[in-house]
């Protein structure tokens, strides 16, 4: 279609616009909220040190008994500021930049007796301050109190947890969570998972980066129910042991024309459905991965993106040699949007 | 600190923008809902906790209204269609529709018709828009053609 056209074509489409709507009045009532960030613990601290100077300066002064050794009014409040270094975080908004992000989340397996949750990516839109790092939007939108899971998948991030920052450092993503971050999301296994979600989706830029974590700034203390010690830098096979035989590692949309991931599967094959809809299967097949029965291997599946349907899914799984049952099952969903991103 | 000052201030970007961010809106979800989306986006945008500190609020209020209209299921739009066919004349508070025209823009995703109207409309660059919409400048590219094919299809 030519450039004239289109142009003939959105000049049409403008002259359905209605009148503009008034200005939202409520507004008016209302008062624009004050920065959503809440003090961190060690402002909070200075802010109170500072209060009780404040209140005790005068005492001190005018004590008169020289009692009190004047030089207390100067020694500083006891602050550490030097854990929290200016670089820490990527500091809150100037203006926000809304971009398509992968965040991973989870589906619990079938059976949970015989399979541990799987990670799944998908695309959504995550926003964060022009110039950070795209990986701080992804992280934002997977804690963030908007992400509605598509069908089928969740997350083992508890509500109202916080991203503080992010900061690249060579081969490592260093992602600055808040203290809420150390209670862990209940459970041994919810605990790792959330730590692969963070992981996963922190390293989504190149698959062998490592990914540490701070927490306002400083080094984490013990983390979840079982105090895990988070010293070290994570890559995505840390926690494999943890996680479903099966991931994929791209998100799949209406135009996806494969699908790779990788796998610890019998045989090193995995086997696939693409099912439209209403559920019929319209495509059936397997794959080859590198490595096999005892080792992780990577996989890439061709698909042909016509038979991707939204509202359909596609299923990844691997077949038992007991009784041929598909094993290890993922669904992903595919969504509505062409570019395949889920609202949020 | 939020003062009157401030809320008129609001007022006062919301006059000057309203028109054109209807029309992107209309671009993006039709013009049965682009009023919607553009009182959602405004009051989204002004609530937003980080507002004061906006250095472009124009471009802040475009890239909300996309947001806002990301999150409009394109089949509102389809829906919106059967309704206008469906509906006898007098029943109809009759904006002017051209249902072949919207029904073509409906089979586009939201950041196709984002690409479109900016390229088109507001004769912005790649760049530019890619930009507004918050992604790559290959992406803006590739909607576009996309775009292009698929409406050549269906309205030739």
């Amino acid at each position: 279609m030519s450039d004239e056209k289109m142009k003939d074509l959105m000049a049409r489409v403008v002259e359905m616009a209605p009148e503009a709507p008034p200005f939202p009045e409520e507004t008016v009532t209302l008062s624009p909220r004050p920065a959503r960030r809440s003090m961190r613990p060690v402002l909070v601290f200075a802010a109170a040190a500072a209060a009780v100077l404040l209140v005790a300066l005068p005492l001190i002064i005018f004590s008169g008994d020289g009692g009190v050794d004047p030089a207390v009014t100067t020694v500083p409040a006891p602050v550490p500021t030097t854990s929290v270094p200016e670089t820490a975080t990527t500091a809150l908004p100037e203006e926000q930049v809304t971009m398509q992000v992968v965040v991973y989340l989870t589906q619990e397996p079938e059976n949970s007796l015989q399979g541990n949750p799987a990670l799944v990516p998908v695309r959504v839109f995550g926003s964060a301050p022009e110039g950070a790092p795209e990986v701080l939007a992804a992280l934002r939108a997977l804690v963030g109190p908007t992400l509605v899971p598509p069908p089928g998948l969740g997350s083992s991030i508890p509500e109202g947890m916080r991203v503080f920052g992010v900061i690249i450092e060579d081969d490592t993503v260093v992602v600055d969570m808040d203290p809420r971050f150390l209670e862990g999301a209940g459970g041994f296994l919810a605990d790792v998972t959330m730590l692969n979600q963070l992981i996963w989706t922190a390293s989504q830029g190149s698959p062998d980066v490592g990914v540490r974590f701070t927490v306002n700034g400083a080094e984490p203390g013990p983390y979840g129910s079982d105090g895990l010690l988070l010293d070290t830098v994570f890559t995505r096979d840390y926690f494999l042991t943890e996680l479903n035989n099966v991931v994929v590692t791209t998100p799949i949309g209406p135009e996806s024309t494969e699908i790779s991931g990788i796998a610890n599967v019998f045989e090193a094959t995995v086997a696939y459905e693409i099912r439209d809809a209403a559920g019929e299967v319209v495509e059936g097949d397997f794959t080859m991965v590198t490595c096999g029965t005892g080792c992780w291997g990577s996989f890439t599946i061709e698909v042909d993106p016509d038979l991707l349907e939204p509202g359909g899914q596609v299923r990844l799984f691997w077949n038992s040699p007991e009784d041929g049952e598909p094993t290890n099952v993922v669904v992903v969903p595919i969504p509505e949007d062409e570019q395949g991103v889920w609202g949020n | 600190m939020i003062t009157v000052a401030g809320v008129m201030d609001n007022e006062e970007l919301y006059r000057l923008h309203a028109t054109e961010l209807t029309r992107y809106a209309t671009g993006l979800v039709g013009p049965f809902d682009a009023a919607d989306v553009v009182t959602d986006a405004c009051l989204k945008a002004f609530e937003s906790h980080n507002w004061g500190e906006v250095d472009n609020p124009r471009a802040y209020l475009y890239r909300t209204v996309f947001s806002v209209a990301t999150d409009h299921h394109r089949r509102t739009l389809a829906r919106r269609l059967r309704e206008v066919k469906a509906a006898t004349p007098e029943s109809v508070p009759a904006p002017e529709v051209d249902v072949d025209v919207l029904e073509a823009v409906n089979r586009l995703s939201v950041q196709q018709r984002a690409a479109v109207y900016l390229t088109y409309w507001e004769d912005l660059t790649p760049e530019k828009v890619a930009e507004r919409m918050g992604v790559s400048v290959g992406s803006v590219k590739r909607h576009l053609a996309r775009a292009r094919k698929r409406l050549g299809e269906l309205l030739s």
